[in-house]
Order: C-alpha cells, then structure tokens, then sequence
C-alpha cells in the first residue's frame, strides 16, 4: 500500500467501535471513529475520508439521512460508504444502494478478520 | 266427500238416499232446514247438499244464504230441489248462492249426472285451495329463508331505480321498517355522500347489463354508526320492463375490521422481530469481535484461549440461533420473499463450494462439483437459494466422518432445475426421513453427533425452496449417506437478464 487509507467508522456501539477501530489500526490504516451520525457527518466534510464504514441505526441522526447528507453535497459525494449494519431486511439492503452505498455489510455474520479483508479488497478494486 | 240430503218429505227423502248410496255415495240425511244446518255446521266431509227448497223451519233459500256467508272458504256444492216450475224460481235459488238446480219429479239419471259434476266441481275446488295453501306455505318459507340470511336480498327496478323487495335484514341494519324502502331510492339517501357516486356507476353498469364485480362502499345508520357493505347484483333474467335486478347487500364492517386489525398484528410483529434482531445481533456481534480480538492477543495461557475459543463458539451460535429465528419469522410471515431474479444455480454452487473449502479441507474431505460448467437459470433471490446451497453441503460436511465425499451435482432437463448434495455421511434413519423438513425436528442419529444444530435449517431450506416455486426430497445415497435433492423451474430465456449481485451476508 503506497499511501495510508483513511477510514471513517461510524458507529454508536462503542464495543463495536473499539473492535473495529483496533483491527483496522492493527491492519495499517488511519481510523476516525464517530459515534452518532451528525458527528460522523461533520468528520466526513472535515476530513473527506477514503471510505467510510456507516452503521444505520444511530443517535443524532440515522445512517440512511448521513448517507443521503454526504452524496447531496458535491464535496463529500465522492466519499464510497459500505453501510456497515445489523439490519438486513431487503427493504434496508435496497435503500442503502438507492442512496449511493457502495455495499453493505451485516455486522453479526462476518468476524473481524472478514471485515479487514472486505475493506482490504475494496481498496485492492478501486486502486486496479 | 259425503253428500248431504235435505227434504221434509220422507218418502222423497228415502228415495233420494236409495239412489245416492246405489251410487255409491255416503249420505248424510235432513228432515227439516234446521237438521241440515246442523249437519252441515257438524259435518266437515260434506261436499254436496242436495235442499229441498220448501221445508218447515229454515227454508232451503234461507239454508243457501246461511251457508253461503257463514262457510266463505268452505266449498259446499248445492243442488236445489223444487217442486215449482219456472225461471223465477230457480233465479230466486241462484242468488241465495246455489249452484245447480232441479224440478221434481227428475229422472234419476239426470240427478245422479248433476251430483257427479257437483263432486267434480267441489273436487277441483278443494284441491286448487290446497295448493294455493302450500303455495303460500312455500312462499312464507322461503320469505323466512331469505329473512333470515345475515344479508340483505333485494330486487330492484333501474332507471329510475326503485327498491322492489328488500329483505328483513335491511331493517336490522339501518332501523326502521323495511317497508320504507320498498318503491322508493330510499337506500341511496343512507349511502355516504362520499361514495354516491361510485354506487350511481355501479347501478348504471348494471343497468346496462355489463358484468359487474361488485362494489363496496358505506351506508350511514341514523344513530350515527357507519357501516361498510359490500353489494353484488346481476340482471334479472326474462322481459321485465323496466328492466329488473337483483342483489345482495353484506355487512362486511366486522370482517374489515378484523382483516385490519390482523395486517396491524402482523406488522407489528415483523417490526417487533426487526428491531428485537437488530438489538439482540449488536450486542452479540460486541462480544464475537471482542473475542476474536482476545484470540489475535500473543500473550495468555493455553487454557485462557481454550476459554475464548469456547466462547466465540457459543457467541457464533447464537449468532446463528438469531438469525434463523428471523429467517423463520419473515418466511412464515411471507416477509421474506426477497427479489426473484434471475440467477444461476451452477454459479451459487461454485460460490458456495469455493466458501466451503476451508472447513472441507480441514476435515479431509473431498468435495467436488459437477454440470456447473454451463449455465442452470432459475428465477429466485440469490442469497435466498445461495443460503440453500450453503445449508445442505454444510449439513453433508458436518454429518460426513472426517475423510469423506461431497458431491454437488447440478443439472438441468428442460423444465426443472435438479441441484442434488450427496455425502458419505451417517445418512437419514427411515424413520425421520418423513419429518426431515419440519421445524425445529432433528434426527436421533443427528444429536447423538452433535447437540448444537437448532432443527431450523432444512426448514428454513424447505420455506425457500417453496418459496421459489420448488420442491426439496431426500434420498438414501448408495454409500449410506444422505443425498439432498432440490428442484427450481428452468428460468426462461425471456425472464429477465441477470442482475447486479446480491449482498454477501
């Protein structure tokens, strides 16, 4: 990796958020963790990170209205989102793509290892 | 029938009883009018009176008159007998209410001809009355029928519309009595303003005589209650003018009512599973990456990360426990019907034997594919028939003894999409094969290996695969393992191109 990524963890579970946060420092890249969705919003317009892991259900603001808030703006539409979440219905699945998600992700069927991988490959698929 | 004989000359009288019961008829006898009023008033079975018009007491004009205002339903048959002659006479005896007369002396044959038509007479008489009283017996029962059905049964005449029957009910639902409707558009002034003239469209289809479905709107009740009925109605057959129809009102308050309350119910109860996975998965994901962070530490004694690795077990099957729960839920909800798209089976094996290699690996097994070289489309939610792939080679890796063989063999003849999984395995005992695909039902065999499995899986495949309009069957394999078998329709070549990759979970 010739430049470190940097990613931006929203999350309101803050044991999630530490898990997440340690496994992606220890995998060599930059965190920013939030942890509801207005400060996830405001860290985005700050640091317009290279990819931002989202959580839907969060105080202050929900993911989906993050989501709609950042490909709104044209400084912060380029930012890819994985939405990151334990909600799976079909329903969720389709309004995140509708909203400009770059993928989605359910929290509770990968391991941590998995999920440093997903975020890996991503940056493997965008850089070829 | 008896035949009543009236005459105060007893010798005549004899005479006249002789002929009569020659005849073969049962007679009744009178000496005087009183005597024959008597009898007549006694005796039911009289038809035909043969009176003597001159008699002491009551005269047999007198007779005629009594019998006729005091018997108005009662059919009595009577001969006048007269020794006069003349036309006066016998108009005298018509308008007392006779119905036949005769001069003495008459021949017998005469008389017993006139008795004969007066039998028939009275015969025809009395069975014309008999069947107007079953025929409004009838009719009276099947007033009752139609006053009893919890519906209301009307008939009306269109342009201009006017009620012509309306059944009981009518007034058990609006108050009032159900005569008010009849010959008027009475109906119209309880019907909301709101849907008036979704009911005029309806009335005027109808009018027309094109077929109509029915239409459901609501009726005001004066104490302020609204109901919401459903009407049907069809032309009534044969030349009425103006032209007639007929129909039948239902009060369908209650059946709505109970149809939105249940739809309420069951969205609450596929919010509540929603929410209650949501808040149980967080948590427990928590807990797995924590975990998984504690296992990636370099430090710890053998025994503490046995512990941990026992523990992310444990979080893992919960995990799983949750997850088919929802599963279950939404499926048997009809929640879960996911996209149909079209998707192909050889590649949803590849993707889940290529998944799979790991733990197949680490137990020795082999596990090969087969026919997934070409394309095998079915229409269906990827994931969805993704996780039944997924479900029955992880069932044949799990119930398969270390060293042994998996088989994925996709094929397809035309019709049907066959995907079978065959294992070398412990195999199914005969005796659950029937109660394989039930909830929450595992094998002896199966828990004798492991206690862990929750009994959800192959129902959950099951509730897919019929989802998708397929069937699911197991078949003992040569080896004495299990062999899993699905079948999908062969998607068609105009049903939709594949499309964007569904999310891996």
């Amino acid at each position: 990796m010739s430049t470190i990524h940097r990613i931006l963890l929203a999350e309101d579970d803050r044991f999630l958020r530490k898990a997440a946060e340690t496994m992606l420092k220890r995998a060599g890249f930059t965190v920013i963790p939030a942890a509801d969705g207005e400060e996830a919003l405001r860290l985005a317009r700050e640091h317009v990170p290279d990819l931002m892991l989202l959580d839907l259900i969060m105080p202050k603001m929900q993911g989906f209205d993050v989501l709609k808030e950042l490909k709104g703006a044209p400084e912060t539409a380029g930012i890819p989102v994985i939405v990151l979440s334990n909600l799976g219905q079909d329903s969720d699945v389709q309004l995140a793509r509708e909203r400009g998600a770059h993928d989605y992700i359910i929290k509770s069927n990968i391991a941590l290892e998995q999920l440093v991988e997903r975020v890996r490959a991503f940056f493997v698929e965008r850089a070829a | 029938m008896k035949i009543l004989a009236a005459d105060d000359d007893a010798l005549s009288l004899r005479l006249l009883q002789r002929s009569l019961e020659k005849w073969g008829h049962e007679v009744v006898t009178a000496t005087d009018g009183n005597l024959a009023w008597k009898a007549l008033l006694e005796d039911l079975s009289i038809g035909v009176a043969i009176i003597d018009l001159n008699m002491p007491g009551v005269d047999g004009l007198e007779l005629c008159k009594l019998a006729r205002e005091a018997f108005g339903e009662r059919v009595i048959y009577i001969i006048m007998l007269t020794a006069k002659r003349g036309a006066e006479t016998m108009l005298q005896g018509f308008a007392a209410g006779a119905d036949d007369y005769l001069t003495k002396p008459f021949r017998p044959d005469e008389l017993r001809a006139r008795v004969d038509v007066g039998f028939r007479v009275v015969g025809l008489q009395r069975m014309i009355s008999e069947r107007m009283i079953e025929h409004e017996a009838m009719e009276r029962r099947y007033r009752e029928l139609v006053n009893s059905l919890d519906v209301i049964v009307w008939e009306a005449e269109v342009s201009p519309w006017r009620h012509r029957f309306m059944s009981e009910q009518a007034a058990q639902l609006l108050g009032g009595k159900v005569d008010r409707f009849i010959d008027s558009d009475l109906w119209l002034s309880h019907v909301l303003p709101a849907d008036r003239p979704a009911v005029e469209a309806y009335r005027a289809q109808l009018a027309a005589g094109a077929p109509v479905a029915g239409v459901d709107y609501h009726l005001m009740v004066d104490d302020g209650r609204v109901l919401t009925v459903r009407d049907q109605a069809r032309p009534v057959q044969g030349d009425h003018s103006p032209k007639r129809v007929r129909g039948v009102t239902i009060d369908v308050t209650e059946r709505r009512r109970a149809r939105e309350q249940f739809e309420a119910a069951m969205k609450m109860q596929a919010d509540f599973v929603n929410f209650a996975s949501h808040q149980l998965r967080t948590p427990l994901t928590g807990i797995k990456w924590m975990l998984e962070l504690a296992l990636g530490e370099e430090d710890g004694s053998p025994d503490m990360r046995g512990f941990v690795t026992d523990s992310l077990d444990a979080s893992e099957r919960l995990i799983v426990l949750v997850n088919d729960l929802l599963s279950v839920s939404r499926l048997e909800g009809g929640k879960m019907v996911g996209t149909p798209k079209r998707c192909d089976v050889a590649q949803l094996a590849r993707e889940v034997a290529a998944d799979m290699q790991p733990v197949v690996r680490k137990l020795d097994h082999v596990l090969e594919v087969d026919g997934v070289d070409i394309e095998h489309p079915v229409m269906g939610d990827a994931q969805m028939l993704r996780q039944v792939i997924q479900n029955l080679v992880s069932n044949a890796v799990k119930y398969t003894p270390p060293g042994g063989r998996i088989d994925v063999v996709v094929t397809n003849d035309g019709a049907e999409v066959l995907c079978a999984v065959t294992d070398t395995g412990i195999g199914v005992p005969e005796s659950a094969r029937a109660r394989l695909f039930e909830k929450f039902f595992r094998a002896e065999n199966v828990t004798k290996v492991e206690t862990e499995g929750t009994g959800l899986g192959l129902y959950i495949v099951r509730l897919i695969v019929e989802r998708a309009h397929g069937r699911i069957w197991y078949e003992p394999a040569e080896s004495g393992g299990s062999r899993f078998l699905i079948a999908l329709p062969l998607a068609t070549a105009s049903e939709t191109a594949p499309a964007e990759p569904a999310v891996q979970a």
